[in-house]
């Protein structure tokens, strides 16, 4: 397989340079997005957040109502980038210890052993989030800020590439524990997936006949651990022009003056969504970004940090955008 | 629109208000429309476009730019070499105060530019505020008036929009720059300072601090740009509200100036006494043998020959000005009666023996004398009048007609005054006289002329029952005088109209010349001068007129004064001045109820119009506009073709500019090419009515017209591309680039560009 050709390279994937490099990185990106388009059909703008997000080394927030696909992309992502995959159902009995970790003593060896929790993953699905207790939220939001843990004063390092996939039902609210506005700032996006048009939902029962309920499963992954985060380092290095960045401060402070906003967007989020929109642009092909990149994620990335008195961010978002003007010079 | 933006607007609106009364105190009574709104509307709309500007690049995360500091400091010095300029090259300048107060008007402007940053916002306001209070005190026009009215309810939308400002700022936790105690507390330190002089010293301090305003008057130094021709310089402030005024000038004093005689003696020639004449009269033997008493008049002002040598002008008119003998400021054209004659000889007017009376007078709680006399039908409105006495010195109080009340300094008592000749006052003292610097206060009715021919018959005095007569002896009219006159009268029914009538007719018949004198030889000066020479000076045309009107039977007498000529309005001094060549002759006639009304037979010489209601200013106005355009047709239609083809075609014309710019734009290398072109893209997408939305990238806004199926996307693809690598990656230019601009300016002109958009605009979908 040409997958497995490459991840035997992965000394060349990482020491590729100059034009070379790009087509390797681009490559691979093109290998990862034709797997999740595979796992999820006629969701290309979602599999493309979900890459940004990936390669902006952030966290995804997806909302949406059972049955779209959720835990597929999740399955898909973590097959694709080739690391431990973990899930967590979220419970409110769900302790912090069931997600970091605990120590147990070993009887036979007369000493305490860790048994890391699904944080130490490299993927994980942290599904129905809002189901967990607020203790347990902070605990998994703790881990996706800092990337380590500390269990019984011992602090251990997450996965270099650690990523978090969480999910939450929108419409199912009774016995939930809504994520605290402050907290959703861990998450670099928030998606919604979304029915998808008919074509393709026929494409997907196609596909299913024969299988029947069974799940399938991706044989291979499409680059290591290692080159993701190859990739993500050099997502860093695609150029913010300084007009650019202003635009991103303009917008920024515009959320902090509109009158309707209680909670605009902090400089951790500012921060995170310059990535995402160097990812963006990398995803274009581009070795730097333009307001267009910034715009375009702004939705994803502003409506997750927002709140205040409206009831459609993106209405909100909008208007700003449309209100601060972009550079052009 | 935030509403940090709209206290940024309220305040520039502020800001231009102040500037407009500003400029109209600056341009003065004689100021048009224009010169009061041209240069604040030029202000206005660079502080909105700097505002603008400012706005944009405002970091409000960062203090306070100090270098506003240094840019205020600019803007109020910058007037001071304006005019300097001015004054040394032009010889146009401003008092002192006003290039003070234009500075702080720059000040103003400039914060309210910066009005983005809330205490220049705040500091521009007060600075408004003070702007209009300034120019409230030194001038209230009807634009001063509606200055303040706007600035009323801007100044209410103001305050409104900074509560709301206010409050969004507390709650966004805005970073704020230290206050600047130091400063706040010196200039308390320099208020308590100053208080606490004025309050221990007492008034010397205070006069002395009054003498630091320039052109006050108080330091008895001279500007000729100064504010004010009367009142400012030397010891004399004049005061808006006269009637509160303690009095300006307590100098009664005698002075070797000139009386009326001397300035009639320089303006028309030292009378000659015609040989004839001296061989006419018969003298005692005892005067014989003093000839120099016979040959010389030195009763000033008792008498006025018709026999006068060819003088000399002067040439200069600018030492007439310097040289005034009155400075009147009020309205204009004016007389202002001194001398009345009754009988004439033939050749010499002389004043009728007159008894001084007493001037029946009221005294008011200002310290005003007001006439008892009622209002009349046929007057006008009344208008005030400050004359300051210049170098003249005269008995006679230099009033206009129908005075109403007035005010002469301390001499507030009704027995200091007597009627010199009827309807003329005069000091009462034969020994005084008005020295120079006197500054009088009237009040005085204008007469409504129509009305006043409106008038019957009987209203007028004939001679059979008045006091003036013409003495058929020696100074009646010829034969074939009278029959002219005869003949002028026919035309016109008896009474004020036909007064009228034959006054104008003289006015029509003969020019004013005068430079012009009657022959000592001719039979008589009227004949000679209505039938020979038919020019002469003003007195040929007041004796012929009066002359006339009694010959008609109606009371008439020549009288002498000054005349104020409009033309002279000195527009510094805010005065008219009347120099020696505004010494004047004119006719009076009597009415029934004794009032003496002007008449001017003398071409060039008006009387002074009545005061005008609002509805007969707006109509002259309206009427006068009427006027000038009719008289300027074909310059106004050619303007008004112009305009009309800018109009119509102003998008084109608007689109070569703009293409001229761009043109010298990517040559200067001062942008990008590409830049300059997006300019040119952008600027004509304004003009064809499809701006590009502020927060939409060229991409995103040009990017759809790259699928429309026409050859010009080609190129404007690859011009997005190349602006979004110079623009925001680390791609430069190269001869490519700048080719495909050209090509891209070709491809979507302003027409192409304009279909584009609009086929877009119904395609596109919203983002």
């Amino acid at each position: 397989m040409a997958a497995t050709e490459e991840l035997t390279n992965s000394n060349e994937f990482v020491a590729a340079n100059g034009d070379a490099r790009e087509c390797v990185y681009q490559a691979a990106i093109d290998r990862m997005r034709i797997s999740l388009n595979d796992a999820l059909r006629g969701k290309r703008e979602v599999v493309e957040l979900v890459l940004a997000c990936l390669l902006a080394r952030g966290h995804l927030l997806i909302e949406d109502i059972p049955g779209l696909g959720k835990t597929t992309i999740a399955k898909a992502l973590a097959a694709a980038v080739g690391g431990k995959f973990a899930r967590m159902q979220c419970t409110p009995d769900l302790l912090p210890g069931d997600i970091t970790g605990f120590n147990i003593f070993n009887q036979k060896t007369r000493e305490f052993e860790f048994l890391p929790g699904p944080v130490f993953a490299d993927v994980l699905l942290a599904d129905e989030i809002n189901r967990a207790t607020p203790r347990t939220q902070s605990a998994l939001f703790e881990a996706m800020a800092e990337r380590q843990v500390t269990v019984d004063n011992c602090c251990r390092h997450l996965s270099e590439g650690f990523f978090v996939i969480a999910t939450q039902n929108p419409i199912e609210q009774h016995g939930t524990y809504p994520l605290p506005e402050a907290q959703l700032d861990r998450f670099a996006i928030k998606l919604s997936i979304g029915y998808p048009d008919p074509e393709n939902e026929c494409e997907m029962l196609a596909a299913h006949v024969g299988t029947g309920t069974q799940v399938r499963k991706v044989a291979t992954a499409d680059i290591t651990p290692e080159q993701l985060l190859v990739l993500q380092r050099h997502i860093e290095s695609v150029a913010v022009a300084d007009s650019v960045r202003r635009y991103l401060i303009d917008v920024a402070w515009a959320t902090r003056r509109h009158a309707a906003v209680t909670l605009p967007i902090s400089p951790r989020g500012v921060l995170i969504w310059q990535r995402m929109g160097q990812a963006w642009a990398h995803l274009r092909g581009r070795d730097f970004t333009t307001p267009d990149d910034f715009q375009e994620v702004a939705p994803h990335v502003l409506g997750v940090r927002l709140s205040g008195d409206f009831s459609d961010p993106g209405a909100i978002i909008a208007e700003i955008l449309e209100t601060v003007p972009v550079p052009v010079a | 629109m935030n509403s940090e933006r709209l206290a940024g607007y309220s305040t520039i609106a502020l800001a231009g208000i102040g500037s407009l009364a500003i400029q109209d105190a600056i341009a003065g009574p004689l100021g048009s429309l224009v010169d009061r709104t041209l240069f604040p509307s030029l202000f206005v709309v660079v502080s909105l476009v700097s505002f603008q500007w400012l706005s944009k690049r405002a970091r409000p995360d960062r203090p306070y730019p100090r270098v506003m500091a240094g840019v205020s400091l600019g803007l109020l010095l910058a007037p001071a070499p304006v005019e300097w300029l001015t004054r040394s090259l032009a010889d146009v300048g401003i008092p002192y105060e006003l290039v003070m107060i234009a500075g702080l008007r720059n000040v103003t402007l400039g914060l309210a530019a910066a009005s983005c940053w809330r205490r220049y916002r705040n500091i521009a306001a007060a600075l408004s505020a003070f702007c209009l209070l300034f120019a409230c005190t030194l001038d209230t026009t009807w634009l001063t008036l509606g200055c303040v009215a706007a600035y009323t309810v801007a100044g209410s939308l103001w305050l409104m929009v900074q509560y709301q400002s206010a409050l969004r700022i507390e709650s966004e936790n805005q970073p704020t720059a230290s206050m600047p105690i130091p400063a706040f507390g010196i200039v308390l330190l320099v208020l308590f300072a100053a208080l606490g002089v004025v309050a221990g010293a007492g008034e010397s301090v205070t006069y002395a601090l009054g003498e630091l305003m320039p052109t006050s008057g108080g330091t008895g130094a001279r500007d000729p740009f100064a504010r004010g021709g009367i009142g400012d310089g030397d010891d004399v402030v004049a005061g808006e509200d006269v009637q509160s005024d303690g009095g300006d000038s307590d100098i009664h004093l005698s002075s070797p100036e000139p009386s009326l005689y001397d300035v009639f003696n320089e303006l028309y020639g030292e009378p000659q006494m015609p040989k004839n004449m001296q061989r006419a009269i018969a003298l005692p033997s005892e005067r014989i043998r003093e000839p120099d008493k016979v040959s010389k008049n030195h009763q000033a002002g008792r008498e006025f020959s018709l026999h006068r040598r060819r003088t000399q002008r002067r040439p200069a008119p600018r030492d007439l000005v310097a040289d005034a003998q009155l400075y009147v400021d009020g309205k204009s054209p004016q007389h202002l009666p001194l001398v009345a004659y009754d009988e004439f000889d033939g050749w010499r007017w002389h004043e009728a023996e007159h008894a001084p009376r007493h001037v029946d007078l009221e005294k008011t709680l200002a310290g005003w004398l007001k006439s008892p006399e009622p209002e009349r039908e046929y007057e006008g409105g009344t208008e005030r009048y400050r004359i300051k006495v210049g170098k003249l010195e005269t008995r006679g109080l230099p009033f206009p007609r129908r005075v109403v009340s007035f005010k002469l300094g301390a001499v507030d008592r009704a027995d200091f005054f007597r009627m010199a000749y009827p309807g003329i006052i005069s000091l009462a003292d034969a020994s005084s006289t008005l020295p120079p610097g006197t500054i009088l206060h009237v009040e005085a009715a204008t007469l409504d002329w129509e009305a006043l021919e409106e008038l019957s018959p009987h209203s007028l005095l004939r001679t059979s029952t008045g006091q003036a007569h013409a003495d058929p002896s020696d100074g009646g009219l010829s034969k074939r005088t009278a029959e002219l006159v005869d003949q002028w009268a026919a035309e016109y029914p008896p009474g004020p109209k036909q007064v009228a009538g034959v006054v104008e007719r003289l006015r029509d018949r003969c020019r004013l010349d005068r430079d012009a004198i009657v022959p000592s030889s001719v039979d008589g000066p009227v004949d000679y001068f209505l039938f020979e020479s038919r020019k002469g000076p003003d007195y040929l045309f007041a004796t012929t007129a009066t002359l006339a009107l009694r010959h008609l039977g109606y009371t008439a007498r020549a009288v002498s004064g000054f005349y104020v000529n409009p033309a002279r309005y000195d527009a510094h001094g805010r005065t008219t001045p009347v120099v020696t060549e505004d010494a004047h002759f004119w006719t009076e006639v009597q009415l029934a109820n004794g009032d003496w009304i002007t008449q001017e037979p003398t071409p060039g010489y008006f009387r002074t119009p009545p005061t005008l209601t609002w509805e007969e200013w707006a109509w002259t106005v309206v009427a006068g506009a009427m006027r000038y355009l009719i008289d300027h047709a074909a310059a106004v239609a050619a303007i008004l073709l112009a305009v009309g083809l800018v109009t119509l075609y102003r998008r084109r014309v608007a689109d070569v500019g703009l293409v001229g710019v761009w043109w010298v734009g990517i040559r200067c290398q001062r942008r990008a090419s590409v830049a300059w072109t997006l300019w040119l893209l952008e600027r004509r997408a304004t003009l064809a009515g499809h701006r590009r939305p502020p927060g939409q990238t060229p991409s995103r806004w040009l990017g759809p017209l790259t699928a429309l199926a026409s050859e010009p996307s080609d190129a404007l693809s690859t011009f997005l591309q190349t602006f979004e690598r110079v623009a925001y990656g680390a791609g430069v230019e190269d001869a490519t680039s700048f080719r495909l601009c050209g090509q891209v300016v070709r491809d979507w002109k302003l027409a192409t560009l304009r279909s584009a958009l609009s086929e877009f605009i119904t395609i596109v979908p919203e983002r």
